[in-house]
């Protein structure tokens, strides 16, 4: 494992990932502080961007953006009780009341400390899981792969959708979108209506620029370009005022200690995301504590618990893709897509066939981290003026580099139209209430959904027993029926998320 | 004005019409054979599903409807200026994706700065020329130089 490490570390070192980490970290936490744009919009945008740096490089720069807009969001949340990002919003409510009190600075410290330890263990963690998981992967047939994929999909669908109807109908038009272009198996062509620009399929950079970015877009321009911004309390000026001191230290330890853990684990699980882990911390500091009254009016375990939390559930989300080729959520669908793109498919196999690969990019999450830790503290203030840029001059900016996204990704307009058909889809989904995530991750595994299940059909004679005659399968399976029939796993958590949902909106809209 | 129910009913409408006519364009496709499932085998699974779930959303949506009186929500689409807004973005964006191999990227894409921010957003010739050129530069630098985008040049020669 340490030789591992060391190779990794040599390679995220280098000037260049430096560069391109740097650079995600900076793009990141800028959209982070902005309402609105999020990191799937961000990603969706940057992946085709990114398709003529190497592999390596890519992944670092967009995981980068991930993890860096999650600390963007907290920023806004501490100053201004306005969360950046959705997995921000609980930080909202005691680190705002913190900074209220003139401890702005020990809040945002604190939040950087502990995404910075959260980062460092999630690395660790990562090192020490992913060589067995992937092991263990190998173990996995056509028919464990299917179920697999199936079951994520239904937890995406479960623990993240507020309508489970509508979550599998988008679901469905994911898959159904997936299937365009030529069968993988026996190369007919499959609705492509004779064009030749579908022939292989819809670029999943097209169709998620479509639907986070220019879809944003359009519904952001709906609402006009006035945007109120709340008066921000006094921004921290001096690096002094951004360190906890010893008796901070030793109340978050162990909401850091919790988080950690917790959010990791959050993470790995499909649907689960940083959003969930960031409720669930609070919540659980908030259970534990002697004097849980003090929620709510500036305690900093209400912070510390939430926000390393968020930061461990994005390294946990890396498990599935880098070890099984499981997008856990619909950014770790995008980062798959840069996968994809590059022709390489992320799975068990990756450690060994691209070893640069993968200890590059587990190396560059700790890396990222202390990149955010280093870059928060002299620049905090100048992260919160772009709060200060108006709808309206960024608008015009965003859809610029989604359209030059688009067209560079082939030279072709008809990406361009393509991508633009997806945004009026993405506008339309959001007026109807359908949320794309479902129907992102869908069309990300759906091809190989399809591969495996079609694989496993012909290994069985067309038999359906196949999925409940191998052990692997057969739990996988047993979970996905009893997922289907009971509201499962999903059910708790939903209800944790309602609850710190129900209390945090109400805490941070009372004036 | 429509109530949410109103349009759930009406995208289920929607979804279904999709999903059958994914069942028809599957159809035409080889589905099964004696090796097992062909090219239409999953899109026809798929189409099933969007089918009987856009009926169990629309039977949702009418189970509602037929309660009693719903109080609306929002209008369907914008109307008005917002409207406008809307139409003008998606036209300016069709036309800069068309412009953009024959213009090249340096014309088309300050054509299309200066059309939004002036005609959409209204804003001053103060604010927008310099957002333009700042916009530009960094956008120049960022893609041809730090991420290797090879930019269409179009009429101008660099």
């Amino acid at each position: 494992m340490i030789e591992n490490l060391a190779m990794g570390f040599m390679i995220s070192l280098q000037p260049h990932n430096i560069l391109y980490c740097l650079a995600g970290c900076v793009v990141g936490q800028a959209v982070g502080v902005l309402p609105g744009l999020g990191p799937t919009a961000t990603i969706g945008m940057l992946l085709a961007l990114t398709y003529n740096l190497d592999l390596t490089s890519s992944i670092i720069m967009l995981s980068g953006i991930f993890y860096g807009t999650q600390y963007g969001g907290t920023i806004t949340s501490v100053l201004m009780k306005i969360p950046g990002e959705a997995a921000s919003v609980v930080t909202a409510i005691d680190g705002y009341a913190m900074a209220l009190r003139g401890e702005a600075g020990k809040a945002l410290g604190i939040a950087a400390f502990g995404s910075f330890i959260a980062g460092t263990a999630g690395t660790l963690i990562i090192s020490v899981m992913a060589p067995p998981l992937s092991r263990i992967a190998l173990l996995f047939g056509a028919s464990e792969y299917a179920m697999l994929m199936l079951l994520g999909l239904t937890l995406v669908i479960h623990l993240g959708s507020e309508s489970k109807i509508k979550a599998v109908l988008m679901g469905a038009m994911g898959l159904a979108l997936g299937t365009i272009g030529m069968d993988s198996v026996t190369a007919v062509e499959r609705f492509t209506f004779g064009a030749e620009t579908l022939m292989e399929g819809l670029n999943v950079a097209v169709v998620a620029m479509g639907l986070f970015g220019i879809g944003e877009i359009l519904v952001m321009a709906e609402s006009g370009t006035a945007r109120a911004l709340r008066d921000s309390v006094r921004c921290p000026e001096k690096i002094r005022d951004l360190l906890p001191n010893r008796h901070d230290w030793k109340i978050s330890l162990m909401p850091i200690s919790r988080g950690t853990l917790l959010g990791f684990l959050l993470g790995i699980l499909p649907g689960g995301g940083v959003i969930i882990a960031s409720f669930a911390s609070y919540g659980t500091e908030k259970r534990l504590s002697r004097n849980p009254e003090r929620f709510g009016k500036g305690a900093i375990e209400g912070v510390a618990g939430p926000e390393t939390a968020n930061n461990a559930a994005v390294s946990g989300a890396f498990i599935p893709l880098l070890t099984l080729g499981i997008p856990a959520n619909v950014v770790m669908a995008l980062l798959m897509g840069a996968f994809i793109l590059h022709g390489v498919v992320p799975g068990p196999f990756i450690i060994d066939q691209h070893p640069k690969v993968f200890w590059g990019v587990i190396t560059s999450m700790y890396v990222g981290n202390a990149i955010l830790l280093i870059l928060n503290i002299p620049l905090i203030k100048w992260f919160v003026k772009i709060t200060e840029i108006p709808f309206a001059i960024l608008s015009p900016i965003v859809v610029m580099i989604c359209v030059i996204g688009a067209f560079s990704i082939n030279n072709n307009p008809v990406d361009v139209l393509i991508m633009m058909a997806f945004g009026g889809l993405g506008f339309l989904m959001k007026k109807f209430q359908y949320e794309p995530a479902p129907l992102l991750l869908a069309y990300v595994i759906g091809p190989l959904l399809e591969s495996s299940l079609r694989k496993s059909l012909i290994l069985s004679h067309g038999s359906l027993s196949i999925f409940w005659t191998r052990p692997i399968s057969m739990a996988l399976f047993m979970i996905f029926v009893l997922i289907v029939l009971s509201g499962g796993l999903g059910g708790p958590l939903k209800r944790i998320l309602k609850r710190s949902r129900s209390v945090g909106q109400g805490a941070v809209t009372r004036e | 004005m429509p109530s949410q129910n109103h349009k759930d009913l009406w995208s289920a409408v929607c979804l279904f019409a999709m999903g059958l006519f994914l069942l028809t364009l599957s159809t035409r496709i080889p589905i099964w054979s004696a090796s097992g499932p062909e090219a239409g085998f999953f899109p026809f699974l798929i189409a099933l599903v969007m089918m009987v779930f856009s009926v169990l959303l629309a039977a949702k949506a009418l189970v509602v409807l037929r309660k009693g009186c719903i109080p609306a929500v929002e209008h369907l689409l914008p109307g008005g200026g917002t409207k406008f807004r809307i139409l003008a973005y998606a036209l300016l964006m069709l036309i800069y994706g068309l412009a953009l191999p024959r213009f090249g990227f340096l014309v088309s894409s300050s054509l299309f700065l200066v059309l939004i921010l002036r005609g959409v957003e209204r804003q001053n010739w103060k604010t927008l020329i310099p957002v333009v050129l700042l916009s530009m530069f960094l956008s120049y630098v960022l893609f041809r130089h730090f991420l290797g985008v090879p930019l269409p040049r179009g009429i101008l020669p660099w």
